[in-house]
């Protein structure tokens, strides 16, 4: 090949990776119409979707035991996330938010309610989401939830999450210490005080439904094996309690520790069970108690 | 023309008076001072008669030559439009080609001359040189790419996505950057094979081989590093707080150390050894054929033009595979619960060390042989993911060293030729044969035997092919995409024949293949695409199987989603 030719061939290339780099100009940039978007706006959508695949990964992991699977709420747990005054603003408005409806969900996700909006009605308090609040989601998994849920939008329907269910009657906790009891027992009034539970605590049918009942509502949090360390409980504060703690459960009795699974714990983000009747809180009650071995 | 590196001579002298005088460079005319006024009434003037319009069409074409002439010198560092002329119709002036060897920057640090013979393309495949091709498109893509990239935990991923999706031919960069990596340590592992193989680390070579092992290292940890700086799901590996440090790794201190070492890499080619020539030919009992291997052929024109072309033809063929065929992949963000560790190619044999217990045997030797029981402190991963691989290195740093031992020892003078040297050739096929072996057991997923079916067909995230620059497998569920899964339970064993709908034809061929599991005893399994939210739908796959080990469950379960939009090839 003369000199001349290898320089033919390589103006050929040349004028070849122009005409390429013309065409992927052409397509990611300037041809771009509401109609007919540029590649690059399509990239866009495609990630757009992949965030709200994320989410949804996300979305069933960390926030169903609380919100419902589908947002449709926990009843006295935590309110519905499926609602139009959520997306349209009218939430943002009357928490007296100014900035975009998408800043609120995203602030609310990262940061939590450090104070419950609503104590009486929903006990579960939410808790802060971002690393740097000291949660376990990166900035880019808040965007994903947040593209997750507002996804709703075009269907979501109109519902009253917040004047439902009336404020529960708590058991003050203002009586006298009891030595060797749990601070949240103290004081422990009826219906609760002395309750006994009807199933035997070695019974195996029993323990498997409680299996069942732990594992779908309860593990997120307490952890698979009841250590406190489920995928959800980085984020908490105060953490889960660990269930496998035995000098724990022991100042925990029964009555009490029924008191606690039904209505919860306040100040933390055990939301009250009682929803679920009285017979699944026995029965996760009994095989929580398995856990530690503590009768 | 003689060079004149001799500085007592002054340089006028050297160069001669009418080079000074013809060079736009170092002319120094007066300025002619004429006023505009006089320059239109002068210019209208000629216009008017046919003699004036000679005149200024002559003027005008002297100046356009001149600025044409002027501008060619100062491109080409010297070259007239008229050499450039004699340049095209192939006539040849060395004293103008040495001119442009030894004064431009770019071409000063290439030798003046080659031996004709060394760089015939069927004797070192051009490895060496694309490789600091693809490295310059890196050191170019990269520098871009830092414009966008945002080195911090919290905001590299996001980061990532904007590049792609909002700066025009971000993808564009992402891809070039993503393809040339795999290429640049694929055609410096292959420069180091065409090395080893032709014993072209021989006696003056010896350091420089030194230098090329540790840029395959170098080149080597740069590209695994950069997969860690997307921050998405498929690298389980290191601190992800630590983003800074792989990122400063990533884009200056590795790359800087290379700079260095390809400094002194190309520095002993260039003016120390030069390119080795064939064996054969170098070695040749023929006196003739040795002579013909050492004619010369000049950098400029000739090799330099070859160059051209072939810089020319690798751009266009990665630029348009990067724009059409091979996309930088990009997985979900990172997420500690959700790792999949995925590791590219290059990796793969260090995987699979790692997962074999290669040193089993050894200890089991010494503990029943010698009584020396060193398995209390086995740890695979140290000792076959870290000592193994650096000492593997070491070996490698010392081959031409060993190699010059062994000839000595046996009395041998060193060659070249294959025939004399079949032991390193032996142990050159050994260690290829365990790249090739390590890396194919890197591939096998450890995975519980329903987790690597739902791998086959839904899997978390696309997963890299096995051969390099292939496309990833995003799994053929993810294929269909969010039109062809219509909502529903579909048990597998009613769709146990073939059929022409594709998602019909998916589901019997997950019937064929869940039977072809044999740890799944009289396995089921069904596929559940529900309606989630607007434009998603989730996919469940649930097998159900007669458990072996009371510890088994005997089901399985995995969920993933689909949204619309979300494209996956």
């Amino acid at each position: 090949m003369s000199t001349r030719q290898k320089l033919l061939v390589a103006l050929i290339f040349f004028v070849l990776l122009c005409v390429v780099s013309g065409i992927v100009a052409l397509s990611d940039w300037m041809m771009g119409t509401p109609d007919n978007p540029s590649a690059r706006e399509q990239r866009a959508r495609v990630y757009a979707g992949r965030a709200i695949e994320t989410g949804a990964e996300l979305y069933g992991r960390l926030c169903v035991s609380c919100h419902g699977a589908r947002g449709e709420g926990v009843a006295s747990v935590a309110p519905a996330l499926r609602r139009q005054d959520l997306f349209d603003g009218r939430r943002a408005r009357e928490l007296r938010w100014t900035e975009s409806n998408e800043a609120f969900l995203q602030n609310t996700l990262r940061a939590g309610r450090p104070i419950p909006s609503r104590a009486d009605v929903y006990s579960a308090r939410m808790p802060a989401w971002d690393q740097e609040f000291g949660g376990t989601l990166s900035a880019s998994q808040i965007e994903a939830l947040v593209a997750f849920l507002t996804n709703w939008r075009a269907d979501a329907p109109e519902v009253n999450a917040w004047g439902i269910v009336p404020a529960p009657a708590r058991t003050p906790a203002t009586t006298a210490p009891q030595a060797g009891v749990a601070r949240v027992c103290w004081g422990l009034s009826a219906p609760y005080a002395g309750k006994q539970s009807p199933y035997r605590l070695d019974d195996k049918t029993i323990l498997a439904q409680g299996k069942q009942i732990y594992d779908d509502k309860c593990a997120a949090c307490h952890g698979a094996t009841g250590k406190g360390d489920g995928p959800a409980a980085a984020a908490l504060n105060p953490k889960p309690a660990n269930l496998t703690d035995k000098n724990f459960m022991r100042t925990l009795p029964i009555d009490c520790h029924f008191f606690v699974i039904a209505e919860g714990v306040r100040g933390t983000a055990m939301p009250p069970w009682k929803s679920l009747g009285e017979e699944a809180v026995w029965k996760v009650l009994v095989y929580t108690r398995s856990l530690s071995g503590v009768p | 023309m003689t060079l004149c590196y001799n500085l007592r001579v002054s340089i006028q002298q050297c160069w001669g008076e009418k080079f000074f005088r013809g060079n736009s460079m170092f002319r120094r005319e007066e300025p002619r001072r004429s006023r505009l006024s006089a320059k239109i009434v002068s210019f209208l003037g000629d216009l008017s008669s046919a003699q004036g319009r000679a005149r200024i069409a002559q003027r005008t074409s002297q100046t356009v030559w001149s600025v044409a002439d002027q501008a060619t010198r100062a491109i080409t560092a010297g070259l007239s439009l008229d050499d450039v002329r004699a340049l095209w119709r192939g006539e040849q002036d060395p004293a103008v080609y040495a001119r442009v060897s030894s004064r431009a920057f770019w071409t000063h640090f290439r030798p003046q001359a080659y031996l004709q013979s060394s760089i015939k393309v069927s004797h070192t495949f051009g490895f060496g040189f694309f490789s600091v091709l693809f490295a310059f498109v890196q050191l170019v893509t990269g520098t871009l790419m830092m414009f966008f990239y945002e080195p911090s935990p919290a905001r590299a991923y996001a980061s990532v996505v904007k590049l792609v999706t909002q700066v025009p031919l971000g993808q564009w960069l992402r891809d070039v950057h993503h393809l040339c990596a795999q290429l640049l340590v694929l055609f410096v592992l292959l420069h180091l094979l065409r090395v080893y193989f032709t014993g072209a680390f021989k006696q003056l070579r010896r350091f420089t081989w030194v230098t090329g092992v540790l840029l395959l290292v170098l080149v080597w940890l740069i590209a695994l590093i950069g997969t860690r700086l997307p921050m998405d799901q498929t690298v389980g590996w290191g601190n992800p707080n630590d983003v800074l440090l792989y990122y400063l790794l990533h884009t200056g201190i590795l790359p800087g150390a290379g700079l260095l070492l390809v400094a002194v890499h190309y520095y002993r080619v260039a003016r120390l050894h030069g390119i080795s020539l064939p064996a054969g030919e170098e070695e040749s009992p023929d006196a003739t054929v040795r002579e013909k291997a050492h004619r010369r052929i000049s950098y400029f024109p000739d090799v330099w033009a070859r160059e051209v072309m072939w810089i020319a033809f690798a751009l266009c063929v990665v630029l348009t595979l990067a724009a059409f065929v091979l996309h930088a992949p990009l997985a979900p963000p990172f997420d500690a619960e959700h790792l999949q560790n995925i590791v590219p190619w290059f990796v793969l044999w260090w995987r699979g060390l790692v997962n074999t217990p290669i040193l089993l045997p050894i200890l089991v030797g010494l503990r029943d042989g010698f009584g020396i029981d060193l398995m209390p402190s086995y740890d695979p991963m140290f000792w076959q993911g870290y000592v193994m691989p650096i000492l593997f290195v070491v070996l490698l740093l010392a081959v031409p060293y060993l190699d010059a031992w062994w000839d000595k020892m046996w009395n041998r003078t060193p060659s070249r030729l294959g025939g004399n040297r079949k032991l390193s050739i032996a142990l050159g096929l050994l260690a290829l044969a365990g790249l090739i072996v390590f890396s194919y057991l890197g591939t096998l997923s450890s995975l519980e035997p329903a987790a690597a079916f739902a791998q086959e067909f839904l899997p978390d995230v696309c997963t890299p092919s096995f051969f390099p620059l292939f496309p990833p497998d995003c799994g053929e569920v993810r294929r269909i995409g969010y039109d062809g899964l219509p909502a529903g339970t579909f048990e597998f064993a009613r769709y146990a024949a073939p059929s022409a709908d594709r998602f019909e034809n998916l589901l019997s061929k997950m019937y064929v293949r869940l039977q072809m599991y044999p740890d799944l005893a009289d396995a089921q399994g069904a596929l559940i695409v529900e309606e989630w939210q607007t434009h998603l739908k989730k996919i469940t796959l649930r097998i159900r199987w007669t458990p072996r080990a009371p510890s088994e469950s005997g089901t399985f379960e995995k969920t993933i989603y689909l949204h619309r939009d979300s494209m996956y090839e």
